[in-house]
């Protein structure tokens, strides 16, 4: 089937090389992101008349509260929209959400969404401190103090979420193991990538644990990063000097304790499935005409969960698709992440934006070393959490 | 294993809204909350039912049984004042109690 097509493209996107940029703030390294995008897509700055950005501060940089007036400063640029809606890693992915709908509603046609962080320059352990450590704040007394008390770090809540995964499913670690592999060998094809060293199932069972049953692979890698994606009406395409990634279909949807009576297994998937559910049925096609997908892997498990939650195998059949080979570039059903994804080639800490700029690429052809054949419909899934299971889904299909 | 020593431990904050729940933890118990109109129960301690926004949730101190619903051991901790290798884990008797638990 064909996608059919909003009245909102890609026109411009750019990945900013660098993995380590001590000598840069995070600020300079979107702005030149933003220059990168601007470029790709042959606009000027003075065309912006949206813009859409994430504080990174504490856990990536110092662009902390009112973060797109800040940036928009930094910038200088005069957008009549902004928003900075944070749904953590997920947060892109809502931001081309808003992006189409303002497009849509008429309310701008030159939508600038962009991010930069100095994670690894700064040193932050993100997965492996307290949320109360990593923000600098107090523990507020609802919900932190319930929670931090006990020494709770991001990777312990994925690790709760693994471990009843697997008793729920079958999941195991070997096959969970098999995402990381896959992710290293498509990183060995990106000269940009952090990590291209060849990694084996044995490396990863055999790495340290760092919140059981997550192994040191099982987890993102922390980089410094940038990244910048320019979303316009279709009335400014023939300006544009590259050919169109249409937004076909879009969805987002939430999670959370439900008042202490969650199920947060079945009810993280559940909520990847109605969000992708949501940009199936908008897009007008399903996941067997999907020919690549970007899935951000914050952990390994997060790619089975999206899997089974969009419908590419059936629930509790992720662990045997990634083993069995299909998120491969060479040989695959569904070539996933070819870029390396966030346990390979970057992860600032909130690395949802990275999947449109592959996805862009891939649609456009332009992913030397790495292009996925023929390519003409993608899919974007990215979960991020405020924090344990306070969480977001954004699902996207594009095409070109 | 928790520990009491405050400076491994970071200690919870407590606002009038909490403030019953962690005396009941300063008498060694730990209080549930059930609300008398739809008689679900909520956790963590709040001033309102979360479920049908009516009722009056009432303290309810749990058994002290209950099913693991999962756990995971941090290996890697490395927040300012917390000594690594501890155990996280999560308990849901509740769960079990409210009727509505999914194991």
């Amino acid at each position: 089937m064909t996608p059919t097509k909003t009245r909102a493209a890609i026109a411009g996107v750019y990945e900013h090389p660098t993995r380590f940029a001590p000598d840069k703030s995070e600020w300079l390294l979107m702005a030149e992101a933003c220059r990168g995008a601007i470029q790709d897509a042959g606009l000027r700055p003075e065309q912006i008349d949206a813009f859409f950005t994430s504080a990174t501060a504490p856990e990536g940089g110092w662009l902390g509260a009112c973060a797109s007036v800040m940036a928009a400063d930094y910038l200088n640029i005069h957008p009549r929209f902004i928003d900075e809606t944070d749904v953590g890693g997920a947060s892109f992915g809502y931001y081309v959400n808003r992006a189409v709908m303002g497009i849509e509603a008429g309310l701008f046609k030159c939508a600038l969404i962009a991010y930069g962080a100095t994670t690894k320059s700064l040193g932050v352990n993100v997965g492996t401190v307290r949320y109360d450590d990593l923000t600098g704040q107090r523990i507020s007394p609802m919900p932190d103090a319930f929670e931090q008390v006990y020494g709770t770090t991001v990777t312990s809540f994925m690790g709760l979420l693994t471990q009843r995964y697997m008793h729920d499913y079958g999941l195991t670690s070997e096959q969970l193991a098999h995402v990381a592999v896959t992710m290293r060998e498509h990183a060995a094809l990106n000269p940009d990538a952090a990590h291209r060293k060849p990694l084996t199932v044995e490396d990863v069972l055999s790495s340290p644990v760092i919140a059981s049953p997550l192994h040191k692979f099982d987890c993102c890698i922390i980089s410094d990063g940038a990244a910048a994606l320019l979303v316009v009406h279709r009335d400014l395409l023939p300006e544009c000097a590259k050919p169109p990634v249409w937004l076909a279909g879009f969805g987002e949807s939430i999670m959370h304790h439900e008042g202490g009576l969650g199920d947060w297994a079945a009810e993280s998937r559940e909520m990847v499935r109605r969000a992708c559910r949501q940009a199936f049925d908008m897009a007008g096609v399903g996941p067997a005409d999907i020919d690549t997908a970007m899935i951000y892997d914050a952990f390994t498990v997060n790619v089975v969960i999206d899997l089974e939650g969009a419908g590419f195998c059936g629930v509790g059949d992720g662990g045997a698709f990634v083993a069995d080979g299909q998120l491969k570039l060479d040989g695959g059903s569904l070539p996933t992440n070819p870029d390396g994804g966030g346990l390979s080639s970057n992860h600032p800490g909130r690395r949802g934006i990275f999947l449109f700029v592959e996805a862009t690429r891939q649609l456009r052809g332009e992913a030397d070393g790495r292009q996925v054949p023929g390519a003409e419909t993608a899919m974007c899934t990215a979960t991020g959490a405020a924090f344990l299971a306070r969480r977001g889904s954004a699902a996207h299909i594009l095409t070109r | 294993m928790l520990t009491a020593d405050p400076t491994y431990w970071p200690q919870p904050e407590v606002s009038g809204e909490t403030r019953p729940f962690w005396e009941a933890c300063g008498r060694g118990e730990f209080l549930l909350q059930r609300c008398d109109g739809c008689g679900k129960f909520q956790y963590p301690y709040r001033g309102f039912c979360c479920h049908c926004w009516a009722g009056q949730p009432r303290d309810v101190p749990s058994t002290g049984r209950g099913t693991v619903w999962s756990y995971s051991v941090v290996r890697r901790n490395r927040s300012r004042d917390t000594a690594p290798s501890r155990t996280s884990s999560w308990s849901s008797s509740w769960r079990r109690a409210s009727g509505s638990s999914p194991t």
